[in-house]
């Protein structure tokens, strides 16, 4: 069959057929809340895949672990739901301030930890989560530990439910363009040889800091938009290391340094978290670490990397 | 006297913390491995001596006897089992590594031993001297440490073991060369390490409450010291160790009690800055 030519890319069988399943599957998300009444499980599972691409687009790659990934979560929630309860702001303009808070924020860790070498890195983030969690929890203006509560007038779940749509596509989207672009290209250099890649005239620091700055910005995103559909933050549950361990084992789950593998692994892991984790609060969080350590040792490119290894292997065969 | 007490108390305190940061220095000198479980394993000692304690009375000194070895033991187990199989690999995975294995120590205990705290109360008589008064407790913990510290030391400087532990952590192919065994080298220093961090558990049973997920504290801990003092040096940790604890105390005497959990990090953010390499200035990669 010969390849169909369409606007500069050619459009091969495989291809065709993956952008098929694609949009049915964005269809089915668009009219989901005509026939689906438990319209909050498909925005949290879109709300988890967000926060797992998110820790990917860093991560995944720039080849360096952040810790503190909920920071960003938890950061975005609060200046958004700061900006409903004592602005009474329109809910869009507070998602995307929270967005643009956690942004900020990203950028200014960026700045000292960026000089830092793959385990300082890691080390330094691990504690920034501790310090926002006893700040937060002792500061009178933001509620300190009793936390904000939303006026229940911003609660509209349908609208609510889009908004999370557009922005787990935007992230997405974001993710394969930048993966794609000369950007990525440079992040793909930094993770593999940092040295070679500072030599030959890449500001790995530039690079690095501009991807904790679209990683924080849509972490950032789905904080705020996980407190308007709550309606309550609190320090314990913004600053709530389960979060960054969740995005760990999702987006490693399904392949860290893809763009589709968060996607599966965020879908998959939903049931989980969410679901066995309010029954049985515990015995979750035995199973993520289960995951995290049993991808390290099986199958450390995830469920994409493994099964396109898979599929190669039969091919081969034929 | 008051400020003189409180740093003599950061001096007793950094000791200790210094000698659980050593554990954590060793492992990254030989295998270049950032152990995020090594507080998980403190609270395991932790639970250890308490469930000895509650159960059969023995008292949280005497059962460093049983946690030292439980820990070399199970730090022998995690390295063949698990990290074993990421020393070469990518450094990404052995932080994701040990991170799982964090989540996994605190979970399991959370699920069996519920988030409440626990405490053991056993009190040693304070300490009088100079217009200087030091309670019991943290003067054994203090005498722990320097008895682990020395044996540590002579451990490492008279010893074939020891010695192979300092020249793999030096230059690993060179020491390849000269008939070291990595393979063994590295399963000993996990075991080590791993002993330190469990028999330091038992000891932070006399000064503290625990709770399962009460471990990234004293990993947070251990890092901060490690960075002060230079990842993969001994001296340095415990040099790290003392300053911490003494900085600690003497803060807690002019800041707010609520900002008193933000000086770890916010001394771990200026020695990053200023002196990446940590005090020591052992090479960053």
């Amino acid at each position: 069959m010969s390849p169909l030519k369409l606007t500069g890319f050619t459009l091969t069988r495989r291809r065709s057929a993956e952008m098929a399943v694609i949009l049915v599957l964005l269809a089915l998300l668009l009219v989901a809340p005509t026939f689906f009444a438990r319209i909050s499980v498909l925005f949290f599972i879109l709300n988890w895949i967000v926060l797992a691409e998110s820790f990917n687009m860093f991560a995944g790659l720039t080849g360096y672990v952040n810790f503190g990934h909920v920071v960003f979560y938890g950061v975005g929630g609060y200046v958004s739901a700061l900006l409903m309860v004592n602005a009474h702001a329109s809910p869009y303009v507070a998602v995307i301030a929270g967005g643009l808070a956690s942004s900020l924020l990203a950028l200014g860790i960026s700045l000292p930890t960026t000089r830092l070498r793959g385990a300082y890195f890691a080390i330094a983030t691990l504690s920034i989560n501790e310090a926002f969690f006893v700040t937060f929890d002792s500061w009178d203006a933001v509620g300190s530990a009793p936390g904000l509560s939303l006026p229940i007038s911003y609660y509209q779940p349908v609208v609510e439910y889009y908004v999370m749509v557009v922005v787990a596509i935007a992230c997405v989207l974001s993710m394969y363009a930048i993966s794609k672009s000369k950007f990525g290209i440079a992040l793909q250099a930094i993770r593999q040889q940092e040295v070679t890649a500072n030599s030959i005239g890449i500001n790995a620091a530039y690079y690095k800091s501009l991807a904790l700055v679209f990683s924080g910005f849509f972490a950032g995103l789905a904080g705020a938009l996980a407190i308007w559909q709550i309606t309550f933050i609190d320090p314990p549950s913004a600053f709530n290391v389960t979060i960054t361990v969740t995005s760990i084992s999702m987006a490693m789950l399904g392949g860290l340094g893809t763009v589709i593998g968060p996607v599966i692994g965020g879908a998959l892991l939903y049931e989980l978290t969410d679901l066995l984790g309010l029954s049985y609060p515990f015995i979750h969080l035995i199973i993520l670490g289960v995951i995290i350590v049993g991808v390290v040792l099986v199958i450390p490119d995830g469920i994409l990397g493994a099964s396109r290894r898979v599929l190669t292997k039969v091919r081969g065969r034929r | 006297m008051l400020l003189a007490e409180l740093v003599v108390l950061g001096l007793a305190y950094g000791l200790l913390f210094g000698v659980l940061a050593l554990g954590l220095t060793l492992i990254w000198g030989v295998m270049k491995v950032v152990n995020i479980a090594h507080g998980d394993f403190v609270i395991v000692g932790a639970y250890s001596s308490y469930w000895l304690f509650v159960l059969a009375g023995v008292h949280p000194i005497l059962s460093i006897l049983f946690t030292a070895p439980f820990g070399f033991g199970l730090g022998i187990i995690v390295y063949l089992g698990l990290v074993r199989r990421v020393v070469h690999a990518p450094e990404l995975m052995s932080l994701f590594l040990t991170f799982g294995i964090s989540t996994l120590i605190s979970s399991l205990l959370l699920y069996i031993y519920s988030p409440n705290q626990r405490a053991i109360s056993v009190t040693f008589p304070s300490i009088n001297g100079l217009g200087v008064v030091l309670p019991g407790n943290v003067a054994i913990a203090a005498a722990y440490a320097v008895v682990v510290a020395t044996l540590l030391r002579i451990f490492l400087t008279k010893t074939y073991w020891g010695k192979a532990i300092r020249a793999v952590t030096e230059d690993s192919s060179s020491a390849l060369l000269m008939g070291i065994n990595p393979e063994a080298v590295s399963m000993l220093a996990f075991g080590i390490g791993v002993a330190i961090a469990s028999s330091v558990g038992s000891v932070v049973m006399l000064l503290q409450a625990v709770y399962p997920t009460g471990g990234s504290e004293f990993t947070l801990l251990a890092f901060v010291i490690v960075v002060l003092g230079g990842l993969g040096s001994p001296f340095g940790a415990l040099l790290g160790g003392i300053v911490i604890g003494v900085v600690d105390n003497v803060a807690s005497l002019y800041l707010p009690a609520a900002a008193t959990p933000a000086i770890g990090f916010i001394i771990l953010v200026i020695v990053l800055i200023v002196r990446p390499s940590g005090i020591m200035g052992a090479k960053g990669r």
